[in-house]
């Protein structure tokens, strides 16, 4: 068991040889450990809450009630999963909505979608530098998909995007080992 | 970094979006795709920069309260991780105390915003020797469980565990305290060295290298110089660990006293940097073997191997120690001179030398010294540090060892004061005792042999108090 107690200077977490539990203990208390762990944390937030409501009026504007079912449906997904999942249940509810409507007339409504995804970055830390790069990304991604499938065609601009975000993922995996003085071992186990 | 399972689902719903996209023919739900990318990259990066951050600030001790302990003894561990600034990141430490030790692996976390967290353990050590705990692994995780990265950080603290010993040892003879053979050695020869012998006149033969032109000089004529010879002892240790040596109390077993004993000649032999080997001999036969060798590795390796000796398991199929003495078999046959068919029938039971020969080769320690003498020649001085039990086997080993010019020394556990409940009976115990010293003398009076009694001092001179007013009782009447 493991007890944390604050004090005015520092954050303490503190576990004694007496709190220890036994082998078998630890064992079971690792699994139960873990299933809380494991739990996908909703990350919920007042600013998650704006963005539904701005995607209630998007929503509505678009397809009246039929929207704001779909928007019932993303809120009861915004409660029980993380914000990913009410995002691209969003997205499909859009197309499905709108099939043939152009990007300007569903923006506000992705705009109000994105938003979801934003406020699940700053629920934990209000950055700045944080909204400027995820607002700046997404826009670049978007930008680069929206031109490759003008210029080429869908599985092009999928494979494009796709291909975008696994190359500058691969490089931020390969930099943290890098700057800590560790590739040697990351080449070893790999 | 390693990415996990929700990583990968979310990479998962990308796929999804991106291949509904193409069923649909609909570019909006790229865009969606665009997003998701966007929202793990940013949080990729978070966590890189935060792992940067708190890997800076950082600081993991493994700590114990002892670093010397003697066997079975428990210490107390902990496992402290401090930063200098709130962590960003989840930290989680896992302390990686040597597989010697009788202790759980313990795991100590930082949430995010702690600045120390600190986890006790309790360790237990049972087996001697020297051990260097691994650097703990500190594992950091991002909030949402996305991305993971080790690390190995932290001090590594070494553990001296020393067997259980005992304090009051006496090595004698004939409860006369002695001092072992500590020390440099006299060679009584001269030769290349440094520490000047004599100054002798010069005779044909002396190189002019020898020539000591100062005494030259002074006595007007031709002088040489000459110094101490200086060698090295080559030495063989062989130390029973059969199932015999286990007999007395706890942590004064026979086994630990000669374990003490065999380790001051480890210390000895590596001050004076003479070569040492060792052998060691269980109820099966030899156990480790070291040939004589003098880096510092070796005589750590010897070190090792005493600290974390134990008696081995008695056989039942282990030969029978009670062999017959093939001068005292010889004498019994003549004296059965007589043709009468009692004569006839007893003698081929005596007529044993052959027999004598084959189970004395399948003792072990005769077998390892044997084993050990065959391999070389020269002066080697070979220490045998064992029991009283297995007298005949002992006296034709220590026969072997002192083969070439070597010298022997036996060093010997005697059972009487060892045997629990010894000195219930005192007068018993003073009767064992002397049967001992009386093997213990004919040993010594072998040629280039000493035999040592060693034993707890105490008991003995229980034992020698009670021999000594029985004699007095008896001169009285």
């Amino acid at each position: 068991m493991t007890t944390a107690t604050n004090t005015p200077g520092e954050k303490t977490s503190v576990q004694s040889p007496t709190e220890q539990p036994s082998q078998n203990e630890s064992e079971q208390s690792g699994v139960i450990q873990r299933r809380f762990v494991d739990r996908w944390d909703t990350n919920r937030s007042w600013a998650g809450g704006v963005a539904l409501l701005a995607i209630l009026g998007t929503f509505w504007s678009l397809s009246g009630l039929v929207g704001v079912a779909v928007w019932l449906i993303l809120v009861a997904s915004w409660f029980i999963f993380p914000a990913i999942v009410p995002f691209a249940l969003g997205y499909l509810g859009l197309v499905a909505m709108a099939p043939e409507t152009s990007l300007t007339v569903t923006l506000p409504a992705q705009v109000s979608l994105v938003g979801l995804l934003l406020a699940s970055i700053v629920s934990q830390d209000r950055s700045l530098s944080d909204i400027a790069r995820f607002t700046a990304t997404a826009i670049i991604i978007a930008a680069i998909i929206h031109w490759s499938a003008k210029i080429a065609n869908l599985i092009i601009a999928a494979t494009v995007g796709m291909g975008l975000f696994c190359l500058a993922s691969y490089f931020l995996h390969r930099y943290l080992p890098l700057t800590l003085g560790i590739v040697d071992d990351i080449d070893s186990s790999e | 970094m390693r990415v996990t399972w929700r990583y990968w689902i979310t990479v998962g719903l990308m796929v999804v979006l991106a291949v509904w996209a193409f069923v649909v023919e609909s570019t909006t739900l790229l865009i969606g795709v665009a997003g998701i990318g966007a929202w793990l990259l940013t949080l990729q990066y978070r966590f890189v920069r935060a792992t940067q951050a708190t890997v800076a600030a950082l600081t993991v001790e493994q700590q114990v309260d002892r670093t010397r302990v003697t066997a079975t003894e428990t210490t107390l561990g902990s496992l402290v991780v401090r930063t200098v600034q709130p962590s960003q990141v989840e930290v989680s430490v896992s302390g990686s105390p040597p597989v010697e030790s009788d202790a759980p692996i313990p795991c100590c976390r930082l949430q995010t915003g702690e600045t120390i967290a600190t986890v006790s353990f309790e360790l237990t050590w049972p087996v001697a020797g020297t051990f260097e705990f691994d650097q703990p692994t500190v594992t950091f995780s991002d909030q949402r469980g996305l991305f993971q990265q080790d690390l190995d950080s932290g001090s590594m603290p070494a553990m001296t565990v020393e067997p259980r010993a005992p304090r009051n040892i006496h090595v004698g003879e004939g409860g006369e305290r002695v001092a072992a053979g500590f020390g440099e050695h006299d060679t009584g020869q001269t030769g290349a060295g440094l520490t000047p012998a004599e100054v002798r006149k010069y005779v044909p033969g002396d190189t002019i290298q020898q020539i000591d032109w100062k005494a030259t000089a002074r006595l007007n004529e031709p002088h040489i110089r000459e110094f101490e010879a200086e060698t090295d002892l080559e030495t063989i240790l062989f130390v029973d660990q059969r199932a015999a040596m286990s007999t007395g109390r706890d942590g004064e077993t026979k086994l630990d006293f000669a374990r003490q004993l065999a380790l001051a000649f480890v210390e000895n032999a590596q001050e004076l940097g003479d070569p040492l080997g060792c052998y060691t001999i269980g109820d099966e036969g030899i156990t480790n073997a070291f040939e004589p060798r003098t880096a510092n590795q070796h005589y750590r390796t010897i070190t090792q191997c005493l600290r974390s000796l134990e008696t081995t398991e008695f056989s039942s199929c282990a030969p029978s120690t009670a062999a017959l003495d093939p001068g005292q078999a010889r004498r019994t046959a003549e004296a059965l001179e007589e043709d009468d068919s009692f004569s006839t029938r007893l003698r081929p039971f005596f007529d044993a030398t052959e027999q004598y020969v084959r189970r004395i080769a399948d003792q072990p320690l005769f077998g390892a010294v044997r084993t050990a003498t065959t391999r070389r020649d020269g002066s080697i001085r070979m220490i045998i540090i064992t029991d009283d039990d297995n007298q005949t086997e002992l006296r034709e080993a220590v026969k072997v060892a002192r083969g070439g010019d070597g010298q022997v020394l036996v060093f010997l556990t005697p059972s009487s004061l060892y045997e629990p409940g010894t000195l219930d009976d005192l007068e018993d115990a003073y009767r064992r005792y002397t049967e001992f010293e009386s093997f213990r003398r004919d040993l010594t009076s072998l040629t280039r042999v000493s035999a040592f009694e060693v034993g707890p001092s105490d008991r003995l001179a229980t034992i020698l108090a009670a021999g000594s007013k029985r004699r007095q009782q008896r001169s009285r009447l």
